[in-house]
């Protein structure tokens, strides 16, 4: 985990646009102002650090039954701030005390097709956490080895006919969970600046 | 308020919420195996689970595949055990014994450091917890609501592959069994007596002081430190007669500040399991 440190980009600059990703969706859904957001990487801190994931609520509108990072729009109580956005979503959505989260960083941006513009936030968090799922938005949490996702064997790479064109795509599937679309995305972005992948 | 990782005394315990903590009895008497949970029935700290080395924290069925007298569950296993107890992400666990951790408390403590969930041994075990005068429960276990649990067994801990031992580059093996025992001059439980060539000897009940509990840290670290000389604690490989009391060692050296040892599950009797393996005897 020596790498995490300098893979990041650093808590004073927070990426600014465009996202790497911003010619493609931009193809997709056009070049309207996208909306604000932020997710946390939350890791679990311990022998074995793990990455922390939710399984979205069904009901909801947006992402239904996907595996997400914690996160959602920015609101102005954020003052603007990602870290902030990430924290509040995560208390919000998994019960997770902000004071036991410790910001490492940023990841670059990305663009996802329901128009958002996502900032992941990379954070520590203490072994003690306890996390319990808000039913309304969140149906399950769940916890992977960051070992998991160092192993290159875990990724899988497949192409997908989207809107008459074959996309690139990247999945990681755990256990009984399948990570892919935007968060699995998010994990390679992670993987590529730790110098894995 | 953080984790404990290694130990925790008596009043830290006792001022845990209920609710915050996971207490696992691990009594355990290698002569009588039904013996620790008759102790448990009879008496044990409130809202205590039983753990027993024999069926829980072991897997009997696999001691034919030469994996020593108490090979490790399977990951499943465990899992469905962690599940059964209703433990959660964050919970503090507590694992406690009758014979200063070494049966089998730190058993439990290394199994789940193998999966990645920090707990603690309770110093001084049931009996400085009755010293102190807290309260007691009796009976069947307190019925837990399941959990989903879904851990892994994080290779890098552990050896299970004997040939790794006979290759003494980057590594030293660490014995925590008696010295009579390691020497070969008495054998009580295993075909043959004796070491791995090469292997060094801290008896586990050195780590202990005349009242039950573990030395200081810095005392345990000396006296690691005068065992293995210029060794690293990451090239340490414990074992002991079927790796139970070795993870008293490997705790003591977490304790005491010397991180990253490992354990060779299968232990004494994995070894001798096959005859054309070698066995040194003497100091």
């Amino acid at each position: 985990m020596e790498s995490l440190a300098t893979a990041l980009r650093p808590l004073s600059t927070p990426p600014a646009n465009p996202a790497w990703n911003h010619a493609e969706v931009a193809e997709l859904i056009g070049s309207a102002p996208r909306r604000t957001a932020a997710v946390l990487l939350g890791i679990r801190e311990g022998v074995q650090p793990r990455l922390v994931f939710t399984v979205r609520n069904g009901q909801l509108q947006a992402h239904a039954g996907q595996v997400a990072f914690p996160g959602g729009g920015s609101e102005p109580v954020d003052g603007g701030s990602a870290v902030a956005t990430a924290l509040r979503e995560s208390q919000e959505e998994i019960g997770l005390d902000p004071a036991l989260v410790t910001p490492l960083g940023y990841l670059d941006r990305l663009e996802t097709i329901s128009g958002y513009c996502v900032t992941p936030v990379v954070g520590r968090i203490a072994a003690q956490a306890q996390l319990y799922p808000a039913p309304e938005e969140v149906a399950e949490v769940f916890e992977v080895p960051m070992a998991f996702f160092l192993d290159a064997h875990n990724l899988r790479r497949y192409t997908m006919e989207f809107r008459g064109k074959q996309r690139p795509m990247v999945e990681f599937v755990h256990g009984g969970h399948r990570i892919w679309g935007a968060t699995a995305a998010i994990v390679v972005n992670l993987l590529h600046r730790m110098g894995h992948a | 308020m953080s984790l404990h990782t290694t130990l925790i005394n008596v009043s830290a315990l006792a001022a845990l919420p209920a609710d915050q903590v996971l207490i696992v009895d691990c009594r355990f008497d290698l002569a009588d195996a039904g013996q620790g949970e008759r102790e448990y029935r009879a008496g044990h700290i409130p809202g205590a689970v039983y753990a027993s080395l024999d069926h829980d924290l072991s897997d009997l069925s696999r001691q034919a595949a030469g994996l020593g007298r108490h090979p490790l569950p399977l990951e499943a296993a465990f899992n469905r055990l962690l599940s059964s107890w209703g433990w959660r992400a964050g919970m503090q666990v507590v694992a406690y014994d009758a014979h200063g951790g070494a049966l089998a408390a730190a058993r439990l403590w290394w199994l789940l450091r193998l999966v990645g969930v920090p707990s603690a041994v309770l110093d001084g075990g049931y009996a400085a917890w009755l010293a102190a005068g807290l309260p007691i429960a009796s009976g069947a276990a307190p019925a837990r609501t399941a959990t989903s649990v879904a851990l892994h067994y994080d290779a890098s801990q552990v050896v299970l592959d004997h040939a790794r031992l006979r290759d003494p580059a980057g590594q030293q093996v660490l014995d925590a069994r008696a010295a009579p025992r390691f020497r070969g001059d008495s054998e009580p439980l295993d075909r043959v007596g004796g070491h791995v060539p090469g292997a060094l000897n801290r008896p586990f009940a050195d780590n202990l002081g005349t009242d039950g509990r573990f030395k200081s840290a810095g005392q345990l670290r000396e006296e690691f430190g005068t065992v293995l000389g210029a060794v690293a604690p990451e090239q340490v490989v414990h074992m002991c007669g079927s790796g139970v009391t070795a993870c008293h060692n490997l705790l003591a050296m977490e304790y005491a500040g010397l991180h990253g040892s490992r354990l060779y599950a299968p232990s004494w009797s994995g070894w001798v399991s096959d005859p054309a393996r070698p066995v040194a005897t003497g100091a």
